[in-house]
């Protein structure tokens, strides 16, 4: 099973990791180890109570891993759980991550993969034994063998006060001033100052440390003052509603056939428009910064921090 | 000039699919013109985009056949794309060159093997032969090409051969969204 395991640390080399960042922590969070301790399901008890929503019972948010009565050392929040977060969590000494998206590489977040599915497959019959992979398999070894908590924040943190996906990309990208105010159909809209497409995108790569996962559509000088951000996964709609009164669209994720399309022939027909396509991970990284943020006020307990989740991808040269 | 009609053409498609056409899809209808529209030239295409569809008329074609979507959703629905002005300039245009579109989804998954994984592995240089077990859909790089050169010449020699073999097949699919 260790085989092929590369990037697990041992347990030993965990412990002395702990020790010497407790060492090198500062007063503040020494005097935070002091406190009351909090279990995770504590802290998310504590979420619940802060976020201003009521909480759904239907949802994707909740501990996808591990078991909610550990006590919690520290909170890493990240746009996603990659085995490589994990260590680097690990490293600083958290037990708990707070992940946007899911840890099983799919949205049932189990610890076996789905039953695949495509087009005209009959359903799969009762009691179909899962499937065992050796990648899931590494990751909840790696989860069980240094005792992390994975709890799942996506749908309510989306939904706290103004979208923090949007305000944090937003801060992310110095774009502090709202077009208008936040709210409802202006939501996510900015005006900034002027410049071509080609310098917003190279921009933009730089900011959020974007490498092959960056994609662009439209003619590289137009000019540009207007731009909508839609951070994570957005369908059509939402293109559709903020095109007309912006320049651009800087987005996570769309369906190809979709919002890509869409603005490709909006472009072809003679619309002054683009498309600016960082990655639905990436695009979600600045909203979990905030989610340390807000954790710090309502959990002091332990230190909360984030870790940025790296754009996986790279091009070819030619 | 012929009057075969874009009805004609789908009841041949049907006829000659090699398996019951299935009613129930949603996908695989006219999204653009009828049954009864006289057809000039078939362009297939995976993107029913603007851009295609000029270069279908421009080649002479007015019944397109893609793979996907002509109006940026799936079930090709009009009711958040028919105030938008960009629509309505693609539909003036298709209107203006009396373009027919039919699209094969569904029917094209369907067939054994699946069209989308055959002419994607064609478009690769990889044959029946590479195959490791029939429609496995697992492809051995057939040697020297790949394997023999360092992985620096493997992209570079990928796209090459790649660019190669798919020229003569844009030519046949004249109007393919490159």
């Amino acid at each position: 099973m260790n085989k092929g395991r590369t990037s697990v640390i041992s347990r030993r080399r965990f412990l002395a990791q702990s020790a010497a960042s407790m060492a090198a922590m500062p007063i503040g969070s020494a005097k935070a180890l002091l406190a009351e301790p909090i279990t995770a399901a504590q802290v998310v008890d504590r979420v619940k109570t802060n976020i201003g929503i009521e909480w759904s019972a239907d949802t994707v948010d909740g501990f996808k891993a591990g078991d909610p009565a550990t006590t919690v050392t520290g909170i890493v929040t990240t746009s996603l759980a990659s085995l490589d977060i994990l260590a680097k969590a690990v490293k600083t000494g958290a037990n708990m991550i707070i992940t946007s998206e899911p840890t099983f590489f799919a949205k049932t977040d189990s610890t076996t993969p789905p039953v695949r599915r495509f087009p005209g497959a009959p359903a799969p019959a009762p009691n179909t034994p899962s499937l065992h992979d050796a990648v899931f398999s590494a990751k909840a070894d790696f989860i069980r063998e240094h005792n992390l908590v994975v709890w799942r924040f996506s749908e309510h943190w989306r939904r706290y006060k103004t979208d923090p996906f949007t305000k944090g990309l937003a801060g992310a990208l110095g774009w502090t001033k709202p077009a208008t105010t936040l709210d409802n159909a202006t939501a996510g809209r900015f005006t900034i100052p002027a410049t071509s497409l080609d310098a917003l995108a190279s921009y933009v790569k730089k900011t959020l440390n974007a490498r092959g996962g960056m994609r662009v559509i439209g003619n590289p000088a137009l000019p540009i003052k207007a731009v909508a951000l839609l951070p994570g996964t957005s369908a059509i709609q939402a293109s559709i509603a903020a095109l007309p009164s912006v320049d651009v669209i800087v987005a996570g994720e769309v369906r190809e056939w979709e919002t890509v399309e869409y603005v490709r022939d909006t472009v072809d027909l003679g619309g002054k428009k683009s498309l600016i396509l960082v990655g639905r991970i990436l695009s979600e990284g600045p909203g979990m910064q905030l989610c340390a943020s807000w954790l710090k006020s309502i959990v002091p307990e332990v230190p909360a921090t984030s870790i940025l989740t790296a754009d996986p991808y790279w091009r070819p040269n030619a | 000039m012929s009057s075969l009609t874009a009805g004609e053409i789908v009841s041949r498609i049907k006829e000659h699919l090699g398996f019951p056409w299935r009613t129930a899809t949603y996908r695989d209808t006219f999204k653009s013109g009828g049954p009864d529209t006289v057809v000039k030239g078939i362009a297939t295409t995976m993107f029913c985009s603007y851009d295609t569809v000029r270069r279908a008329a421009e080649a002479g074609c007015n019944m397109i056949i893609p793979h996907e979507d002509t109006y940026w959703n799936d079930p090709d629905k009009l009711d958040n794309v028919s105030n938008d002005p960009f629509y309505k300039l693609k539909v003036d245009f298709m209107q203006k060159h009396d373009i027919v579109v039919f699209r094969m989804h569904d029917h094209m998954h369907a067939q054994k093997p699946d069209f989308t994984y055959v002419g994607c592995a064609r478009a690769l240089g990889l044959e029946s032969k590479n195959e490791t077990a029939p429609q496995s859909h697992h492809f051995v790089l057939p040697p020297p090409h790949w394997e023999s050169l360092p992985p620096l010449f493997r992209s570079a020699s990928a796209i090459a051969l790649c660019e190669s073999l798919a020229t003569p097949m844009r030519r046949s699919a004249v109007c393919s969204s490159a």
